[in-house]
């Protein structure tokens, strides 16, 4: 079954580079293009798993993914974002993220992350 | 062709002049305030950033309109102007970056500050191009009282 | 100078040039291209002199800022002449040369996204030295007159300091004609967290 990413990032720039990168890879990818927006396309969509921005406006990634990871415990969450500092990795690990990859990445690590934290 | 001497305002600068010359700044949320009395060829000009102080003090006359201004007019006034035949122009106060300033409406208050006071005064506003979202380059012809206003993409003479 | 104080500036600057090559690497990963990079230092100056530093004021030019918020504020902003912000943004997004518009809003997204990661590795390298988080907005792009971006920028700063502090970063891809300047702008509290944050760590990288 094909497995569904919802890809969640404030820049049109980083949608289109990951929905390609992921399309190939075979998944079927939604979009949201900030916090609020990735909180509600989640409970509609309910994807296999999250790649999430931290900054974005009207809600930070961080904080979408906890409230995401409150009501849907099970939830799969990778981050993807620019702010590869100590604090806010720990911060992720707290809430139960599943990856942390900093940008820019290549394919092959997004890919990998996202087929690690589905379990395959 | 008259020779102009240039001069360039920076920000909080108050300048007044006998001669020709051609005051230039550049404009953000900024205000600038050009005078002038014909009858006497004196013209000045300022570069306020704020309406007023934050907290009653004023560490610098000319970052703030409600002290730069009358100011300006008092420094005009001395070079021998009068009330009665200078005319204002106001320029600037465009509302730019204002989702990443914690200061929304400066821009605003930076014209009022100006347009309350030559009211007060009785000074006849002439000309004005204010607000949008674009940065002004102004230049203030002292000798004609002219002034040239470009903004990214357009020119105009007011 | 105090000699603490030298001692701050000193690791900030070293910290910055961590931060630098770790850009110029992401960004030369980013573009594919050879990319010089050089910190040109921790200087400080009135108001005036930062509205038309390394631009002149009444020069249009291609800016993209991030915001620090908070108690601790300031800047990172990104500055270029139309031209590179063209040719930056036709490399990031492969397209044509005729197709390149600076103000096109669907195009703009990519450097702005540049402007979001290539920031990000100064102010990671600089949180994780300082253990001061650094929290940016997402990227503003805009293009306008350089004074009167850059005073808008000053407006907070100016309200407790008549003097700007400003770490430089200059960027270069001689084969493709592109050029920019990634400025700091920190306020005086956030400058002075960050600088008693590396004086209490003392970290190495």
């Amino acid at each position: 079954m094909v497995k569904k990413v919802l890809v969640a990032d404030d820049a049109a720039f980083m949608r289109i580079t990951l929905k390609n990168i992921l399309t190939k890879a075979g998944f079927e990818v939604e979009e949201a293009v900030d916090g609020e927006d990735a909180v509600r396309k989640y409970k509609a969509v309910r994807p296999d798993i999250v790649t999430m921005d931290i900054t974005m406006p009207n809600k930070d990634g961080l904080e979408a993914a906890q409230e995401i990871r409150q009501a849907y415990p099970d939830a799969a969450i990778v981050m993807c974002t620019a702010l590869g500092q100590q604090n806010l990795v720990r911060k992720a690990v707290e809430i139960g993220i599943k990856d942390f990859i900093v940008k820019p990445f290549d394919s092959e690590r997004v890919v990998n992350a996202i087929n690690n934290a589905l379990g395959q | 062709m008259t020779e102009r001497k240039k001069i360039n305002l920076p920000i909080g600068g108050i300048v007044v002049v006998r001669e020709p010359a051609e005051v230039a700044t550049v404009l953000g949320s900024c205000v600038s305030v050009c005078l002038f009395d014909p009858g006497r060829g004196i013209a000045g000009m300022n570069h306020y950033m704020l309406p007023r102080p934050h907290d009653g003090r004023a560490p610098s006359v000319g970052r703030f309109g409600q002290t730069s201004i009358p100011e300006l007019l008092s420094r005009m006034i001395k070079q021998g102007a009068s009330v009665s035949r200078i005319t204002a122009k106001l320029f600037g106060g465009a509302s730019m970056l204002e989702k990443f300033s914690k200061f929304s409406g400066i821009s605003k208050g930076n014209v009022k500050v100006a347009q309350e006071f030559f009211r007060e005064q009785g000074i006849k506003i002439v000309a004005q191009d204010v607000g949008g979202n674009r940065g002004r380059k102004i230049v203030f012809h002292t000798d004609t009282g002219r002034v040239f206003v470009r903004q990214v993409g357009t020119k105009e003479c007011l | 100078m105090d000699s603490q104080i030298r001692q701050a500036m000193e690791q900030f600057e070293a910290v910055f040039q961590r931060g630098a090559a770790a850009a110029r690497e992401t960004l030369a990963l980013m573009m594919n291209r050879e990319l010089s990079m050089k910190v040109l230092g921790v200087r400080e100056m009135a108001f005036e002199d930062v509205s038309r530093f390394r631009f002149p004021e009444d020069v249009p030019v291609a800016m993209i800022i991030l915001r620090l918020s908070g108690e601790a504020n300031g800047f990172l902003a990104f500055l270029m002449f139309e031209e590179s912000a063209k040719k930056l943004n036709q490399i990031l997004w492969e397209e044509t040369p005729e197709s390149s518009e600076v103000l096109n809003l669907s195009n703009v997204s990519a450097i702005k996204e540049m402007g979001n990661i290539v920031g990000s590795c100064f102010l990671n390298k600089l949180a994780d030295a300082s253990g001061v988080e650094l929290r940016p907005s997402e990227p503003i792009f805009i293009y306008d007159l350089m004074a009167a971006i850059m005073e808008v920028l000053m407006l907070e700063q100016s309200l407790t300091s008549d003097r700007a502090i400003i770490v430089d970063t200059e960027i270069r891809s001689q084969e493709e004609g592109i050029s920019f300047d990634v400025l700091f702008l920190p306020s005086n509290t956030l400058f002075s967290r960050l600088c008693a944050g590396l004086l209490a760590r003392e970290t190495h990288d």
